[in-house]
């Protein structure tokens, strides 16, 4: 083979790899691949790209792949057991309520004021005790579902608050205001909130609490974290917010990373409004796609497979 | 607990121990799955699928086997498959290109085994080996995906300047990766 053949086909293998090629280019391509030698070098080339994308990509944390993998054993497993045997919770209640709806005596209909109003003070005062319980256990859902809980730590996490900085232990809260940092290369960090949502923190994260009674607040200073977050009431919206965007998350599983004054969103299920700070611009990100904030970059949703090497 | 006991407590159903494992090899298997697949995305799939299919025929682990290589044959056999499915997606939307490479990356598939590892820690090596400056070009592609006219952009030149200097990289390491596994070959 000629130099320049060969020089043609490293470029035609470069703009496949980096830019893509057009029909007449990729017929030629495929054409010079029928040399063994040359399709040798293309699968080398090819392999090397997903090999540097795969070194470069962070790997899921361990915590966090238990997690992906267990609820798809616990499906596996509720297919081997035979149909019709579990009894749906729902179910049970309903069967249990039929049974005692006819147990409750009728009260009589022939009683005096006063005595229906000495009866009827108990039942006051039982109600007041129990307003006063609910005020109390609503007050502090309303505090706790503000805070965060780190459910398990590998490496050091240390922890910016109020009373300074504090290396941090599995089941210690993460407060309002407060700011956690994973530090080092092989630290990562489980938080979870009230409301059963996770976050899972990769090497070297920044992120803050900056949650309120109206909203849950995370900001992403720098690194990459994942969110499982359960469905949210819309009144109290579930924000993820880096330094160049904002992913309102309603009910949904994401990755986010920040660094290096870009931001990428990975949605792998349900649908996040993604919003760039800067100008307020938003796209709808759902579950298989993605979306960058980053400067001189498209602001549009791609699947996460649209890359050249993928069909 | 070694790997044994607790696949003797896995064949049971003991979904919890099965969790240690997961926690013990998940990113080795990543690591052993990157580069047999087309990218990252699926490599963690793939890691995900090899485990559910690893409890679903937890029975035929072998006592004595080791549980990484038989695991490592799991994922194997989920990354070819991945290929074929590559193939015929490719086949029926007609990209030529893209089933040629499903088609070299299939038949090359009975010698991709341990070697792989070597070739991985070669490559990583050889990243550290680059300039800082071509390590940021690196990051921009493949880190966040700026296209050739953002990078030449960021460059303070154009996406043709970028596409060579990026080809040039790849070069580097291409070449670098085989120096390194020529000379741990006796």
């Amino acid at each position: 083979m000629s130099a320049d053949s060969m020089s043609r086909f490293e470029e035609l293998v470069s703009r496949y790899l980096d830019e893509g090629l057009t029909e007449a280019a990729a017929a030629e391509l495929a054409g010079l691949l029928e040399e063994p030698r040359l399709a040798a070098r293309f699968l080398e080339m090819t392999r090397l790209n997903s090999e540097i994308a795969g070194l470069l990509s962070a790997p899921v944390p361990d915590a966090a792949m238990v997690d992906l993998v267990r609820p798809d054993i616990e499906k596996a497993l509720a297919g081997e057991q035979p149909p019709g045997v579990r009894l749906r919770f729902s179910e049970r209640i309903q069967t249990s309520a039929k049974t005692e709806t006819n147990v409750v005596s009728a009260p009589s209909a022939f009683k005096s004021r006063r005595k229906a109003l000495l009866r009827a003070l108990p039942w006051a005062a039982v109600f007041l005790l129990f307003a006063g319980l609910a005020a109390i256990i609503i007050l502090n859902r309303t505090r706790s579902s503000e805070a965060g809980t780190v459910a398990s730590i590998e490496g050091e996490i240390r922890r910016l608050g109020s009373q300074g900085e504090q290396a941090l232990k599995e089941r210690q809260s993460w407060q309002r205001g407060e700011t956690l940092k994973t530090v080092g290369a092989k630290s990562t960090a489980t938080v979870t909130f009230s409301d059963r949502s996770r976050l899972v923190l990769s090497e070297d994260c920044i992120v803050r609490n900056q949650s309120t009674r109206e909203e849950h607040r995370v900001e992403l200073d720098h690194g990459a974290l994942q969110a499982v977050v359960t469905k949210q009431p819309t009144k109290r919206p579930f924000l993820l917010v880096t330094p160049e965007a904002e992913a309102l998350v309603v009910g949904t599983a994401l990755r986010l990373v920040t660094g290096g004054h870009h931001t990428r969103l990975e949605v792998t299920e349900g649908e996040v409004l993604f919003r760039r700070r800067h100008d307020g611009a938003e796209v709808s990100v759902k579950a298989g796609n993605y979306a960058v904030v980053a400067p001189n970059v498209p602001f549009v949703v791609r699947p996460i497979h649209a890359n050249p090497h993928h069909p | 607990m070694d790997d044994a006991e607790i696949m003797a407590s896995v064949r049971t159903g003991d979904r919890d121990a099965f969790g240690t494992l997961v926690e013990r090899y998940q990113r080795s298997l990543y690591y052993f799955v990157v580069g047999k697949v087309a990218d990252d995305t699926e490599a963690k799939d793939i890691v995900q699928k090899t485990f559910v299919a690893a409890f679903q025929h937890r029975t035929d682990f072998r006592v004595g086997e080791s549980f990484f290589a038989w695991l490592k044959g799991i994922a194997l056999n989920h990354c070819r498959n991945e290929w074929r499915r590559y193939q015929s997606q490719a086949r029926l939307a007609g990209r030529l290109l893209e089933e040629k490479r499903a088609e070299l990356e299939l038949a090359s598939f009975k010698n991709r085994l341990d070697d792989d590892d070597r070739r991985l820690a070669a490559l990583r090596q050889c990243m550290e080996q680059l300039s800082r400056h071509e390590q940021t070009v690196i990051e921009w592609r493949f880190v966040e995906e700026l296209p050739l006219a953002a990078i030449g952009e960021q460059l303070g030149r154009g996406t043709e300047a970028a596409r060579l200097l990026l080809y040039r990289i790849r070069h580097r390491l291409a070449d670098c990766v085989k120096k390194r596994l020529s000379v741990e070959m006796p």
